[in-house]
């Protein structure tokens, strides 16, 4: 009887392996909770240079929005609904994956990510609708547009982040025992929401 | 001493961060509204005191805040303070046991380090800064970082799946290859390539004549030729001096592309014909052909 060959370590079969270490919990959440801070402390900064400007101007007797330029409240107003609907979406995800309900919850992180999308859509339109060039001799041009296309990064950001997640929830990695990734991905989706509603009530509702 | 059990350390600095950015805030709304005025008094009958502590109070609803900056920025940063309190007292502080009941385990799982090297966040970061630079210098620069980021993106999602997928570091390591290289390589290999290609051609482009075009040409292949030689020849060394060889050559492709390109481009020699409309003269007498080759 010939004697067993030893099998090569390279073909050694992914189901003779032991199977993953449970990570240790919460390490990812309290990571995203202090990176959600730091950007939201960093929109902080913006919003309040641009409340100190316009009251500064506003003091004056000025005018602070520039000649001709449009502040519709129609596309800033479907940005608003479609964030707070991908709360809900993402949230949703969440509570999925705590019921170890997975075609749901990549039904619910895909939708986020579709609202996502959308959102990014409904920015580009209002950046052809605001008729502010940056050129002008004024700085509301500057900070609207850096103050609105940085949440627009933070909200890629989050797309990518969530995007991550659900690319690792596809591949068996999150369960309701451990679902630690979702859920930072879901904070740090509403820590981008919030600042939007933060600009949205700054920016273009006090104009 | 009595120690509490319900708030842990951790809430405990954060909440008193957030009462003093709370209390900071509503003082530097305050004070930097009443320093218009000579006196603390006048500024108190001009805008009476209700409306003086209302407006830092009611986040400037009812009353002025002052100095928007400081008072945003202290306000905001009061709320986060009391948003990360509330998270690490809902975390028990990283408490192992609290930890080791979450995952219903005896003991507070190990992190895991990382299995190797990983040259991705550099990259990444990389890809950043060429995005950046683009943005405002280059279109192709930006979309050539912006595919770098996306491709780079993806390989990390996978190794970061991939270190994760079984417990054995090694399996891992193969399930991450087998996924990751049969498309890295053959991208990869375009990509060096591409590098070559242009950097060469355009320091052959700069040459002052075709001569030393066909010298610059030939030295190239010969040093290619004699590196492959070289690393064939030292099979022990065959991996240092592939990594050598090929970083030396890639800073000189680089360098001397840069340099190509700085230089600029000789003028093109003119080729054989005639200029458009023209008849070429034949030989016998027989009548031209006009060819209508314009060059």
């Amino acid at each position: 009887m010939a004697a067993a060959t030893k099998v090569p370590a390279s073909y050694s079969p992914v189901e003779d392996a032991p199977p993953p270490p449970i990570a240790r919990p919460r390490v990812v959440m309290v990571a995203t909770a202090f990176a959600s801070v730091g950007c939201i402390m960093f929109f902080a900064g913006l919003i309040g240079i641009y409340l100190t400007e316009r009251a500064t101007v506003l003091g004056d007797s000025g005018t602070w929005l520039p000649d001709k330029s449009v502040f519709p409240l129609t596309q800033p107003n479907v940005m608003l609904l479609a964030l707070l609907c991908s709360s809900v979406m993402i949230q949703w995800a969440v509570d999925a994956i705590r019921r170890d309900d997975r075609p749901q919850a990549f039904m619910a992180l895909g939708l986020t990510l579709v609202f996502g999308v959308a959102v990014v859509n409904m920015a580009a339109y209002l950046y052809a609708v605001l008729n502010v060039d940056i050129a002008t001799k004024s700085v509301v041009p500057v900070l609207v547009y850096t103050i609105t296309g940085a949440h627009i990064l933070m909200l890629v950001g989050a797309m990518i982040f969530t995007g991550l997640m659900a690319f690792r929830a596809l591949g068996g990695q999150f369960t309701s025992r451990q679902h630690d990734g979702v859920s930072a991905a879901a904070m740090f989706w509403h820590a981008q929401v919030a600042v939007f509603v933060f600009i949205w009530y700054a920016i273009y509702i006090t104009k | 001493m009595l120690r509490s059990r319900m708030f842990t350390p951790g809430f405990k600095l954060y909440f008193g961060v957030f009462a003093f950015l709370l209390a900071g805030a509503v003082v530097i709304g305050i004070s930097s509204e009443i320093q218009h005025f000579k006196t603390v008094r006048e500024a108190l009958d001009y805008q009476g005191v209700i409306y003086t502590i209302t407006g830092p109070i009611s986040l400037g609803w009812k009353g002025a805040v002052g100095n928007h900056i400081g008072y945003t920025v202290m306000m905001v940063g009061a709320v986060m303070s009391a948003f990360l309190a509330f998270v690490l007292i809902a975390f028990r502080d990283a408490d192992p046991d609290a930890g080791a009941q979450l995952v219903q385990m005896d003991s507070v799982p190990l992190t895991k380090a990382p299995s190797g090297a990983n040259y991705l966040p550099i990259l990444s970061a990389f890809a950043l800064g060429a995005i950046g630079l683009g943005w405002v210098l280059s279109k192709p620069a930006f979309y050539a970082g912006i595919a770098f980021l996306v491709c780079l993106i993806a390989t990390w999602t996978v190794r970061a799946w991939a270190e994760r997928a079984t417990g054995d570091d090694e399996v891992n390591f193969q399930i991450y290859h087998r996924i990751i290289d049969p498309v890295r390589v053959p991208v990869l290999a375009v990509l060096m390539i591409a590098f070559v290609v242009l950097g060469l051609s355009r320091l052959i482009l700069a040459a002052p004549d075709k001569n030393t075009s066909s010298i610059i040409f030939g030295a190239a292949a010969i040093l290619f030729f004699a590196g492959i030689l070289v690393i064939y020849l030292l099979p022990r060394l065959s991996r240092p001096l592939a990594i050598a060889f090929v970083t030396i050559g890639a800073l000189a492709i680089l360098g001397l592309g840069i340099y190509g390109l700085q230089h600029g481009q000789r003028p093109a020699e003119e080729h054989g014909g005639t200029p458009s409309g023209e008849v070429a003269p034949t030989e016998g007498g027989l009548a031209p052909i006009t060819t209508g080759v314009s060059h």
